[in-house]
């Protein structure tokens, strides 16, 4: 997932979970020490918004995982 | 925030259609398929469309409304909000997105989008925000529960309430978030467990190092026995070479003989280098030594013999000399010349005086004279006599003399003679001390003595030669033997080597299998990560959520069950229950799909004030209540009523219950009936 899609998604849902776990990692990502550590979190944040997804690409839409 | 009026230019089955929407309560009627969720999704279609920036895709719902005629694809909401009106236009064919505000005409599409979305409500207020997944959590209520069993209708709700709790989006579950991450956690594994993915990619490196250590071993192996056979002569090249070769792959025993061989030649060596130097020279010069002595000896007792003769003739020549002395030097007797010259004076003056006085005096002449002609007489007989004697005399020592000469010549010839043995001998002389002194010894005896010596040393050389010559022999013998069995037996031990994969290859392998390892690894711990910041967020969230919710739900719950349940909990777990106005704490499970309904509606009209508590959204309900008995619905409808008066709600329903039970109650409603032909929905207006 790009950051411009990572974007959109954090904007579209600054009230939840997803907009909030994009923020923080996306600022944990901004702060980390090193490269390893960046690279670390880069992959959690793409892990952890897939796993809210249910795998989906779009905005968590009810129903939507179990209509996959 | 109220909505005025969908301007529908065409969707799904809508074409040129407008429907107002008044403030409070708005019953829209229809049966099924009258187009009421398609109404709903034109609302929402028109705010956010049905594009997926993330991606670019659309969802499926824009294929599923577009019109049948295949003409115009769009329409405009108008709504009003923040005292101002504003219409959103959007063609769903271009994806053209449009924001107005209707009473001055301005285009405040970038002011109130983004991402081609509505998330602002108004320009005056731009912290009104109503994201999509704000507008379908709280705005707008689908019905949900009329088709699910009992249970299900718990279940769901259970979900829903702990996902709205936990994560503030009715369509974002933690826990089903989390338990993908477990199950991709666990599919991944650990290194120790070899029957998870990270734990058979840990095994498979294990097993491709040793197998890369192996291969090496036997390539290593393999290139020395190959570099060694290449590298291995068929025979030495020289005798250092198959010594080396015997040295480092002889036998024991072939090495003791070598050894004994070594000893032999050395033994016979250091004899022979034990006896000096002179030696050897002493047997090349005896020859010399011996002429020499030889010719000394010669030459000795030819001096003599010729000093001998030296000495007779010497004696000889003596004898000669002291003859020749004894010879007396026979000299004339000198003449008494005073006479005749006297006698010729006398004989003058007679004749001068005679003449001159008295002729006398003549007398006196012939006296002188006569005595003058005697003396001579006399003076030569003696003369001739003389002469005879010392003829014979000179005759006498000129013989002597000859004799002399010839002495003499003969003792010179005989001393040269003595002179030239002398030096002879002196040479000979010299050349034997010469030759002695080289072999360091005095005499001839001691020469003797060093020349068996040296005759011994050439034995020896003779024998340490024959010994190297031996050795040298067995070396290259012994070595090409052992040479031939080396190349045998690293042919056979070649030929032994195990058949292993190229070491690049298991390289590469192990590089691609330690870089997935690597690569699982990254993604567990990332997992591990994204699970911890989740899980965290979420509890975060339901300590934000939980209280304000339970709190604004409170009244609610006691409305919409009319008393029955007086309060809500919520615990850290974000499961719900009711308390009841006995204390009774019931939980979800144990309450009725009726009840768990009006819990769910409680809680997303909660939801709604919590995201805005400073607009009051108006509120979409899609046959929200069609399982509702006709108690609840009652209820609910009282507390839509109450709602209705500081919020506008937009009631679709099939049934007729509820106009019944407004219109019993004197609720003023906006009504309209959607029917699926041309109706009574207006005609659409310009705007």
């Amino acid at each position: 997932m790009t950051k411009k899609q990572l974007d959109y998604l954090k904007e579209t849902n600054r009230d939840n979970l997803l907009g909030r776990y994009i923020s923080r990692l996306q600022e944990q990502i901004e702060n980390a020490a090193g490269e390893e550590e960046k690279q670390l979190l880069e992959e959690a944040l793409q892990n952890g918004v897939k796993a809210l997804l249910g795998g989906a690409d779009g905005v968590g839409t009810k129903g939507k995982e179990e209509s996959q | 925030m109220r909505l005025l009026q969908a301007r529908i230019q065409g969707f799904g089955q809508y074409r040129k259609r407008a429907i107002s929407f008044g403030n409070g309560l708005n019953l829209i009627h229809g049966e099924n398929e009258s187009g009421k969720t398609t109404l709903m999704k034109f609302i929402e279609g028109v705010l956010y469309g049905f594009e997926k920036p993330a991606t670019g895709t659309f969802t499926e719902d824009l294929e599923k409304y577009r019109p049948w005629d295949k003409g115009p694809y769009g329409g405009t909401l108008l709504y009003e909000c923040g005292g101002r009106r504003i219409a959103v236009f959007r063609d769903f064919n271009s994806q053209l997105l449009m924001v107005t505000d209707i009473a001055s005409g301005e285009d405040i599409t970038g002011e109130l989008t983004d991402h081609n979305q509505l998330v602002r409500l108004s320009p005056d207020r731009p912290k009104l925000l109503l994201s999509p997944a704000a507008f379908r959590n709280t705005v707008s209520i689908v019905q949900g529960h009329s088709a699910l069993e009992m249970s299900e209708v718990r279940s769901e709700l259970e979900e829903n309430i702990e996902n709205l709790t936990s994560t503030g989006d009715e369509a974002l579950s933690v826990r089903k978030s989390l338990a993908r991450l477990e199950n991709r956690m666990r599919e991944i594994g650990s290194e120790e467990d070899p029957e998870t993915g990270l734990g058979k990619l840990a095994a498979r490196e294990n097993e491709l190092k040793k197998e890369l250590i192996e291969a090496k071993k036997t390539q290593d192996r393999r290139r020395l026995i190959e570099r060694e056979l290449w590298e291995l002569p068929d025979k030495p090249a020289n005798l250092d070479e198959a010594r080396y070769v015997v040295e480092q792959a002889a036998s024991e025993e072939q090495k003791e003989y070598l050894r004994s061989l070594d000893t032999e030649e050395q033994e016979t060596v250091r004899k022979r280098d034990a006896l000096s130097a002179a030696a050897s020279e002493a047997n090349d010069r005896f020859e010399e030594l011996v002429t020499a002595e030889q010719t000394a000896r010669q030459t000795e007792e030819k001096l003599a013999a010729a000093r001998s003769v030296l000495a007779g003739r010497k004696e000889k020549a003596d004898e000669i000399e002291t003859l020749k002395n004894e010879v007396p030097e026979v000299v004339g007797t000198p003449a008494a010349w005073w006479i005749p010259a006297l006698l010729g004076a006398f004989f003058i003056a007679g004749l001068v005086l005679q003449w001159m006085a008295d002729p006398l005096f003549l007398i006196m002449s012939g006296v002188a004279l006569a005595a003058l002609v005697f003396w001579f007489l006399k003076w030569n007989g003696e003369r001739r006599t003389e002469e005879q004697r010392v003829l014979e005399a000179n005759t006498t020592k000129e013989k002597l003399a000859g004799e002399s000469r010839t002495a003499e010549a003969l003792a010179e010839e005989a001393e040269k003679a003595v002179h030239s043995l002398e030096e002879e001998l002196e040479q000979a002389g010299r050349t034997r001390e010469e030759i002695l002194h080289a072999a360091g010894v005095q005499t001839l005896a001691e020469y003797r003595e060093q020349m068996n010596r040296a005759r011994e040393q050439a034995e020896l050389s003779e024998r340490a030669a024959r010994l190297e010559k031996e050795r040298a022999a067995w070396l290259n013998r012994t070595a090409s033997d052992l040479l031939v069995s080396r190349r045998r037996l690293l042919q056979s031990r070649l030929s032994a080597l195990p058949e292993a994969r190229e070491a690049e290859n298991i390289t590469r392998e192990l590089t691609e299998v330690s870089r997935e390892k690597e690569k699982a690894s990254l993604e567990r711990n990332s997992l591990a990560a994204a699970y911890e910041a989740i899980f965290g967020l979420s509890k975060e969230i339901r300590r934000e959520v939980a209280p304000v919710l339970s709190e604004t739900m409170r009244a609610t719950v006691q409305k919409v069950t009319n008393g029955r349940y007086e309060n809500v909990r919520i615990g850290d777990d974000g499961r719900l229950a009711v308390v009841s106005g006995s204390g009774e704490t019931v939980g979800l499970e144990n309450l009725s799909a009726g009840t768990g309904d009006q819990l769910y509606f409680s809680l997303r009209l909660s939801m709604v004030d919590i995201l805005s508590p400073e607009e009051k959204l108006p509120l979409i309900l899609d046959d929200a209540f069609y399982r509702y008995d006709e108690n609840r619905l009652q209820n609910i409808l009282e507390v839509l009523s109450t709602e209705a008066k500081t919020r506008q709600i937009l009631l679709f329903t099939c049934q007729n219950r509820e106009r019944e039970f407004l219109a019993a109650a004197g609720v003023p409603v906006h009504y309209q009936e959607l029917q699926t032909e041309k109706g009574s929905a207006e005609s659409l207006p310009t705007v």
